[in-house]
């Protein structure tokens, strides 16, 4: 399995001694953590609930909820690992809380997306995957997120979602093929 | 294997969730088909962008997130208020605050009166010596205002580094400054600090404790809680002017070591009303960065709770981390009184009240006065009045082990106890006996206290021989005050305003009272009241008594200058609104000019010369249009949520000012006719 994670990581001694600090309670080390990982854990929040001022809330309370439960992270997994799954978490409680508005409002920009796509293709391929993600089917998008970009595996994307895992396996190779084909020069 | 097939399990084959077998088929496949290979050349790119979906939001979300995290970090009291005495207690306290910040601008600008005229010298002496220890330049900035080049540093710093270059233990003397107490040695140093010559004037003399525990600091490896108390005194509150190059030394300790937290907690402590925002981002780092160490939290919950940082959520926050570290310090006990909540502050008091009962170190009892006024301030009546006085008794009894003597700050506190329960006989005979300047000038002040309450100002139609008792009666006090008292102003200026309302006297016994005034102020004297001038009163007593008339301008314009001066050279930013503030004080100030002016209009109006009278009334109309201008511009950018006290000054104000332009218009028509005359 490729671990996308991986490359957003600074050294793995480098995080795992910011998260004894901040386990001792430093703030300032949890900083860094932040710095660390807010880009990637906002950049999931965007693309799930497509709204900058609910994805920053959320930004924020998923570090604020990392902070409270940093005593329950053991160190088994890596840091990085164990933030994108509770911020994938804490996004599914969102949308969970948000609803059909927010489902109408991503059908919208779907297909103004799909519009935009064919007729003007950009040449900065991560703005447009970033909104080819965005103009994919819901479930589609959530699984892609959690598989590929979480690193979650089908088991626990299902059990989340209340999916077989097979579903979940042909949802995340229907989003491939979409974000693939979009893609393509 | 076809591509077909291949498609269909590409997923698979990058996912390595294949059996070997397939996936070596599929490789295989690989080699002989390029459509295949680019197509997963493609799924590889798209999970390689994939990770790379990081996107940062427009705004950095971290404040809002330390925030959240340090709410959780301290638990949350259970808010039951008890609404019976919440009324009591909040009128307290607005009342508390307001002569707070009266108390605090006072001192300020005593503060200022003794800094001009003493302390630049031996400050820098002191000064010196630190710099000198740390091997550094002779003069970083003495007197200016620092740069924030190394506190920025510092900020930055702390954001780019990483972990391999943060030092596990931060230097110096960190791992004392996070004691919740100084060590008997200390202790017993800083109490000997605080032992001055009783001889000085009490703004004085604290300023020379002040230097003496510089002195002690350095003297003692930079010891923390020495120089923590030559900053803080009793109200956490350093003296600005004291401590202009103190800031610069403390600036250019923070510059050459940017991470060390307790010289950045002293710089910051000395940013205390002249910057307080900047203190407050320092602090407030501090606190964050290094959870150990209980000081920054204790002076957060302090500016938290004064009037233009008012925010009782966070000073408790801050105040509740100080006790989960100190648990056992009485040191709240000073900021306190900002508290509202009337449960949390019965409880902290009930506790704080049982930390003093096993403190015996003298800077602990003198907190005892915080103590009394929080117990005694939520108006108890009855069976727990009665408790309550009995309970400070025996504290009283209990302080009076340790000083058997009547001078020094214990005896104050002493005679502040007795003041609480209303004993003020003990009180009195207390003061009687305290022969430094603050005991003299105290019992001075009790005296006139009693003599005025003794003695009411007869009405304007009252008969002139009961005018004449009055005012013969009004200078043999302040005769009998001056006699234990000379260095005083303010009771020369009683006898100067007795000998002006009688008439009876030489002239030369007032000439000599209204030099005896001017020397002592010129010569430094502490100012005692806010917005007034000995000067400006000396200037109207003069016009009114007919005397050095020609002189009475230069006068005026002396006082004036002099009280605005001090006032800008020591503005403090801890008020909700300093313009304001600034603006007030100057109009106060000017009332008082305005008087002088008019009396002299009025002398030269007696001896029949309008045009010397007109040329004072010029000055009076030009600094009325100006104060009308300036008081328009205020009004013009005034907030809607500036509070309903600045509301009322303004309106006043407004009031005062169209009086005046009244009296002024009545005083020209005067003068207009005596020159026709």
């Amino acid at each position: 399995m490729i671990t996308p994670l991986r490359l957003m990581r600074k050294t793995d001694d480098t995080e795992e001694e910011l998260v004894l600090q901040a386990k001792a309670g430093s703030h300032a080390a949890f900083e860094e953590l932040y710095r660390m990982h807010s880009g990637h854990v906002y950049g999931i929040c965007m693309r799930i609930l497509t709204d900058r001022s609910k994805a920053e809330e959320v930004t924020q309370k998923i570090f604020i909820h990392a902070w409270m439960k940093l005593q329950s992270f053991r160190g088994e997994s890596r840091f990085s690992s164990w933030l994108y799954r509770l911020s994938v978490n804490m996004i599914l409680d969102q949308l969970k809380l948000v609803g059909s508005k927010n489902d109408a409002d991503l059908r919208k920009k779907r297909t103004e997306l799909t519009g935009t796509l064919s007729f003007e293709p950009s040449d900065d391929i991560r703005l447009d995957l970033k909104d080819a993600i965005d103009s994919l089917p819901r479930q589609a998008r959530i699984i892609f997120l959690m598989h590929d970009v979480a690193g979650y595996t089908h088991e626990e994307i299902a059990e989340a979602m209340n999916l077989s895992p097979g579903t979940c396996k042909a949802q995340l190779s229907r989003a491939r093929r979409i974000l693939r084909e979009v893609l393509k020069p | 294997m076809n591509c077909k097939m291949f498609v269909s399990l590409i997923d698979d084959f990058v996912d390595s969730t294949l059996a070997p077998t397939d996936r070596q088929r599929m490789e295989e496949h690989l080699r002989t088909c390029n459509s295949c290979r680019m197509e997963l050349e493609g799924l590889k790119s798209l999970l390689a962008h994939s990770a790379e979906l990081s996107e940062n939001p427009e705004r950095d979300l971290w404040p809002q997130i330390e925030a959240g995290i340090k709410a959780s970090d301290v638990p949350q009291i259970a808010s039951t208020e008890q609404t019976g005495s919440v009324f009591c207690v909040r009128t307290f306290r607005l009342i508390w605050r307001l002569a707070a910040v009266a108390i605090l601008g006072t001192m300020i600008l005593l503060a200022a009166a003794y800094f001009r005229n003493h302390s630049s010298e031996p400050v820098s002496r002191a000064a010196e010596g630190l710099t000198d220890l740390a091997g550094t330049s002779r003069n970083p900035n003495p007197g200016g205002s620092p740069d924030k080049q190394g506190v920025r540093q510092y900020l930055e710093s702390r954001q780019s580094e990483t972990m391999a270059s943060r030092p596990v233990v931060p230097a110096g003397n960190y791992a004392e400054a996070c004691q919740c107490a100084p060590s008997e040695q200390i202790s017993g140093l800083i109490d000997k600090g605080f032992i001055v010559d009783e001889s000085l004037p009490g703004l004085r003399s604290r300023a020379v404790a002040s230097e003496q525990l510089y002195t002690l600091a350095v003297e003692n490896a930079d010891d923390f809680f020495l120089h923590k108390a030559s900053l803080e005194k009793d109200e956490l509150i350093p003296l600005p002017a004291a401590s202009a190059a103190v800031t610069a030394l403390y600036h250019s300790k923070v510059a050459q070591r940017p991470k060390d937290p307790v010289w950045t907690y002293l710089y910051a402590s000395s940013l205390f009303g002249k910057d307080t925002p900047e203190m407050i981002q320092l602090m407030r780092q501090l606190a964050a960065d290094h959870p150990k160490f209980p000081w920054p939290n204790l002076i957060l919950a302090r500016v938290y709770g004064l009037l233009g940082y008012q925010d009782e959520s966070k000073a408790r926050l801050y105040l509740q981390a100080f006790m989960k570290l100190c648990p056992e310090s009485p040191e709240p006990l000073r900021l306190l009184v900002s508290f509202g909540d009337s449960s949390f502050l019965s409880d902290t008091v009930r506790r704080m009240r049982s930390n003093l009962a096993t403190s015996s170190d003298l800077q602990s009892l003198l907190l005892y006065r915080h103590l009394w006024y929080l117990e005694d301030m939520r108006g108890a009546t009855g069976e727990q009045f009665s408790k309550t006085q009995q309970r400070i008794r025996e504290d009283l009894k209990r302080l009076e082990s340790f000083e058997p003597g009547a001078r020094g700050q214990l005896a104050a506190t002493i005679r502040s106890g007795y003041r609480q329960i209303d004993d003020v006989d003990t009180f009195a005979k207390l003061f009687e006996k305290d022969t430094s300047w603050s005991g003299r000038w105290g019992a001075a002040r009790l005296k006139l206290q009693e003599w005025n309450k003794e003695n009411p100002v007869p009405p304007p139609d009252a008969p002139a021989e009961k005018q004449t008792n009055y005012w013969e009666n009004r200078l043999r006090i302040s005769d009998s005050l001056i006699g234990k008292m000379p260095e005083d102003p303010y009771l020369w200026r009683i006898k100067l305003e007795s000998l002006a309302a009688l008439k009876n006297h030489p002239q030369s016994e007032f000439l000599e009272a209204a030099s005896n005034v001017l020397a002592l102020e010129r010569n430094g004297a502490e100012p005692v009241e806010l917005g007034t001038s000995n000067l400006l009163i000396l200037a109207s007593l003069c016009a009114k008594q007919g005397v050095l008339l020609d002189q009475i301008p230069a006068l005026i314009r002396e006082g004036y200058a002099t009280a605005e001066r001090r006032r800008t050279e020591n503005s403090i930013d801890l008020s909700q609104n300093p313009q304001w503030v600034a603006l007030m004080s100057r109009f106060n100030l000017w009332l008082e000019a305005n008087d002088a002016w008019h009396s002299l209009v009025d002398a030269y109006l007696r001896l029949g010369k309008p045009e010397r009278a007109g040329g004072a009334l010029d000055s009076i109309e030009a600094e009325l249009k100006e104060f009308k201008t300036l008081l328009s511009q205020a009004q013009a950018n005034a907030s809607p949520d500036e509070g309903v006290i600045i509301e009322l000054q303004r309106k006043s104000m407004t009031e005062k000012l169209a009086k005046l332009e009244e009296k002024c218009a009545a005083a020209r028509a005067s003068v207009r006719k005596t020159a026709r005359d």
